[in-house]
């Protein structure tokens, strides 16, 4: 056994839990860690001290979910789970190994750790291998509810009973106007089969290193969801889905889940008779439902990892222009309401609003300590928690837009993050002087940092559900596949063309 | 890799009395079904960027699934502890599905009253029969083993390339030691292995940065690694090099497309595979839920769903529901003759269940699954085949796909390929996503060669769960899907 520091020894005589924590003893709900858990998770931490470790950083979470679903009106499924996972860290002779294990007897992690400890040796050791500068970490785990998502008492009220009631009372088969399914199929139109399902869950997770970081936080999460598949006069099918979901239960209940089912009819009445229509070069308007796929390339391009590796395309353009100026994005991490709002990220530094993009320029990187030190940037916090696309329009309304198409879900496709080619299925609607005519088997394909050099708009719309808000997205001359053009046009350019 | 019974009572701790007990709680409320599934499973990461091995991960999970079955409806609750009372909590949580209205038996029952076909075959799992034997378990040796011929595949790749950039190699490993039992009173256990090699390079010649990863992924021991295998995946991510520098993207739109024999065994999967998972036509939500037994495509077509190949990652001895794997045969010389079935939804169409109940792990309850997905050879040359194309692509490597099961809509990535010019490959192409719909693709199928292979990368399919599969097929012209590109 290693002889601990002073300093060490400091430190592991803290409490960063605080003199009466929050647990599953003090709270009556199971599924939060307990006293003894959260004593496990520091002796974790001074075991790995004294075998050897010079530094170590430790994630224990535990959550717990519940879900019933139906089947056209009837209980289908019931699934409840409880997890645990301790994540850890070692560091040792500049040499880093990551470890997880779901085995949390004091037994079977004394041998865990010693296997671990053992396999970072065999490893070549990094300078920049070292936990963050205490300085910027959060060291205090006393208020596990701090950014507000943990509505306890709701959840602890639910029995297996409600689910079961708030799962029936989502589905039209069951509990539903018997009118309404009129009002809502065309004639002719018939419903193969609905499933609907609701489920909660709650997951606390608590975080500490060897330097005294320290954080918790407890978020609770409700949500439902409703899919159909309908069947046209012609016999084809057609499906549609949507869903709602928050962290505190009125604000979950305002969403109105009971209208799931029609959101969910529309969306696939909306299929009736899609087809592609002919390639081109079109304004491509993305609803603000799946809008977000058009941006998770620039932010998988903002990693560490991916700059330090040279798998992105936004390498060295850190205080650039390299977007529209009318593009301003920011990270905002302590928002009510959202799943991930977080004051500590995964190795447990502080969050704080963050500028990715501001007026077109990059402002900041999501660094760690790895990958800041590697580069010789100031670090930041290691992952996207949650962006905010600043809206430059309130409605879609507002602008002028004689022809565009709207897409209203993506499917498949790539996009390379070394060079930002990409590809995508689309399905949405051709719009021309008001009308709309329904599109599937189309394509977009481009560079994404020209696509997004082409944003001429960004609609105030974001929806409540997603942890992200990023509004309905107007972009300029995106190059559409789908029907060939008729004979004879565009050959003169030949058959194929280059890339830009 | 099948150890004796012992090994696995010893390891979960539990007593083939207590796997009685425990099912009996499960069938208390009247339940047709209960099943327990333990796993414990340990995976070993290495990694080498920046020329050195600098990464370590290492994971351990265990824990036991309890379903229970009432009709074609589902209990399911799990604990990571298999002491009695997790286990009496979850059986507990399970059985909630036994409550409220009775069962609604519409299964025809072709084995016993409650329409579950019992065991398929008697006895203990027969070592003799294994799959995948492993000669030197990822258990009984150090990882530090590898660290040389990671090294060593980096400094082929640099050798052979000047323009190499970044080299990025993963070794994962993964034993997984399986019991299952069920209320009929079948035992079953195996351990499963898994070896996947995995490396990606980014290439720069100054100008625009090129990427391009291989893998290989084997349900093997420490033994699949061979200087066989390592060069196989140098020379892939080697292979024209040049051309992909000057790679194009092709004008989009409607075309002919050649795909080429293995990896593009991800047509079969997306459009063809999922819409005959049996889950989504039992409840008439597949395109193909009403195609039993009728033609779907050319006489010389048939797709098999097969989990007995040896060694492959998609392969099982038996499958989540302790179902002997099998090989079946989905579409039988154009005609479409079997669904992918678990237990229950074999229960609901009164037939026997394929082996196809597979699940990402403990935590979660059984679905209907691919395994390894392949077209069998037809008799043209591959040759011909391209050059019977005036203009259209040619397509052999992809990183992802998806389908829209109730439209029948699928989707796939292509990383690189050729463009097709009277008869000829010409200009390489790249990074393209390519649209159409499975059943109008299947039946545009208008070719078929005689080159079918298996492709052995490290496939992984998601449809909420993940669970490796592989694919294959032999090079096929299809008369017309939608190609991305510039306009």
């Amino acid at each position: 056994m290693k002889e601990l520091s002073k300093e060490q020894l400091e430190i592991l005589s803290r409490d960063p839990f605080g003199p009466s924590p929050l647990t599953a003893e003090s709270t009556g709900i199971p599924s939060l860690l307990s006293g003894e858990e959260l004593s496990l998770l520091m002796w974790v931490r001074r075991h790995l001290l004294e075998m050897g470790a010079d530094e170590c950083k430790l994630s224990l979470s535990k959550s717990c979910s519940d879900n019933v679903c139906t089947l056209d009106g009837e209980i289908d499924q019931v699934g409840h789970s409880m997890d645990r996972s301790l994540q850890i860290a070692i560091i040792k002779d500049s040499k880093i190994g990551s470890y997880s294990t779901n085995r949390l007897s004091v037994e079977a992690l004394e041998e865990f750790l010693e296997r671990s400890l053992e396999s970072v040796m065999m490893l070549e050791g990094e300078k920049e291998n070292v936990l963050p500068d205490i300085e910027g970490c959060s060291t205090d785990a006393g208020d596990p509810l701090c950014m507000g998502n943990a509505d306890l008492d709701t959840y602890k009220g639910i029995t297996p009973e409600d689910r079961i009631r708030y799962a029936i009372l989502l589905s039209q088969v069951a509990s539903g106007d018997p009118a309404l399914m009129g009002e809502l199929l065309p004639e002719g139109f018939t419903l193969v089969s609905e499933e609907a399902e609701y489920s909660d869950r709650i997951i606390d997770n608590a975080v500490i290193n060897s330097r005294g970081a320290a954080g918790r936080r407890i978020v609770t999460y409700f949500a439902d969801s409703v899919s159909v598949t309908l069947q046209d006069p012609e016999g084809n099918l057609l499906s549609g889905y949507a869903w709602q979901g928050n962290t505190i239960w009125d604000k979950y209940k305002a969403m109105q889940p009971r209208k799931d089912f029609s959101i969910a009819v529309q969306r696939a009445l909306d299929k009736t008779g899609a087809a592609p229509v002919p390639s081109g070069k079109y304004t491509l308007v993305a609803d603000n439902s799946c809008s977000y796929a058009l941006f998770s390339p620039i932010i998988n391009s903002l990693s560490g990892n991916a700059l330090q590796q040279k798998r992105s395309f936004l390498c060295d353009s850190l205080g650039k222009k390299v977007f529209p100026s009318l593009l301003t994005v920011w990270d905002r991490p302590h928002t009510q309401g959202k799943p991930s709002s977080t004051p500590f990220d995964a190795n447990c530094v502080k969050t704080y609003d963050m500028p990715i993009i501001e007026n077109g320029v990059l402002k900041n990187y999501y660094l760690g300590t790895y990958s800041s030190l590697k580069l010789g940037l100031k670090p930041t916090f290691s992952s996207i928690v949650r962006n905010v696309i600043t809206p430059t329009v309130s409605t879609l309304e507002e602008v002028s837009l004689p022809s565009y198409i709207l897409v209203t879900d993506f499917s498949g496709g790539n996009c390379n993050p070394v060079t930002g080619d990409f590809s995508y299925g689309v399905e949405g609607f051709k719009v021309e002087g008001g009308h709309r005519t329904p599109l599937s088997g189309m394509l977009i394909t481009g560079n994404i940092l020209t696509l997004w050099g082409n944003l001429i708009h960004v609609v105030d719309d974001a929806p409540e559900r997603f942890n992200d808000s990023v509004g309905t997205l107007v972009f300029e001359g995106v190059d559409f596949s789908g029907l060939d053009y008729p004979e004879g046009d565009g050959e003169e350019e030949g058959p194929y063309v280059q890339s830009e | 890799m099948i150890r004796d019974l012992q090994y696995y009572l010893d390891t979960f701790r539990v007593t083939p009395r207590l796997l009685e007990e425990i099912t009996d709680l499960g069938m208390g409320n009247g339940a047709l079904w209960c099943d327990l599934y333990f796993e414990n499973n340990a995976s070993f990461n290495l990694s080498l960027q920046d020329s050195i091995v600098s990464g370590c991960r290492i994971t351990e999970d265990y824990g036991v699934g309890i379903r229970v079955l009432s009709g074609e409806k589902t209990g399911y609750a799990y604990s990571e502890s298999t002491d009695v009372s997790s286990m009496k909590s979850a059986v507990k949580a399970a059985s909630a599905i036994t409550l409220g209205a009775p069962v609604k038996v519409t299964g025809r029952g072709i084995a016993s009253g409650d329409g579950y076909v019992p065991r398929l075959y008697k006895g203990k799992p027969n070592t003799a029969a294994d799959r995948y034997p492993v000669k030197e378990s990822w258990r009984d040796i150090s990882m530090e083993k590898f660290i040389p011929m990671m090294m060593k595949m980096e400094a082929m790749v640099r050798d052979r390339e000047p323009r190499t950039a970044k080299v990025v190699v993963n070794l994962t490993h993964e034993m997984d030691d399986i019991l299952m039992y069920n209320s009929f009173g079948e035992l079953k256990y195996e351990t499963r292995p898994m070896g996947t090699l995995m490396m990606n390079v980014v290439f720069s010649n100054g100008g625009e940065p090129y990427s391009f990863g291989a893998s290989r992924s084997f349900r093997m021991g420490t033994e699949m690694f061979t200087d066989a295998l390592t060069q196989e995946l140098v020379d892939e991510i080697l292979h024209n090099i040049d051309d992909r520098f000057n790679a194009i993207r092709p004008r989009g739109g409607e075309m002919n497309v050649v795909m080429g024999a293995g990896a593009s065994g991800i047509l079969l999967h997306e459009a063809m595979g999922h819409a005959f998972e049996a889950d989504f036509n039992r409840k008439g939500q597949s395109i193909f839920h009403d195609s039993m037994g009728k033609k779907i495509c050319e006489d010389n077509i048939t797709i098999v769903d097969d989990g007995t190949l040896p060694f492959d990652r998609g392969s099982l001895n038996f499958d989540d529901e302790g179902v002997p794997a099998q090989r079946t045969e989905m579409v039988k010389d154009g005609i479409l003759t079997s669904y992918l079935h678990d237990r229950i939804s074999a229960r609901h169409y009164g037939v026997s269940p394929t082996g196809n109940g597979r699940r990402e792990d403990f935590r979660c309850s059984p679905l209907p699954r691919m395994r390894s997905t392949y077209m069998e050879n037809g008799d043209s040359d591959p040759a011909d085949i391209i050059a019977s194309v005036k203009k259209g692509i040619y397509v052999d490597t992809f990183s992802n796909g998806q389908v829209k099961i109730g439209e029948g809509d699928f989707t796939f990535f292509v990383n690189s390929g050729y463009l097709i010019e009277d008869g000829h490959l010409t200009a390489p192409i790249k990074d393209i996503n390519v649209i159409g719909n499975g059943p109008k693709a299947l039946s545009d199928i208008v070719a078929v060669g005689n080159d079918a292979r298996v492709d052995h990368g490290s496939w992984t399919c998601g449809k909420g769960q993940s669970v490796p599969v592989s694919c294959g097929i032999p090079t096929v012209l299809v008369s017309s899907l939608t190609v991305g590109g510039a306009q």
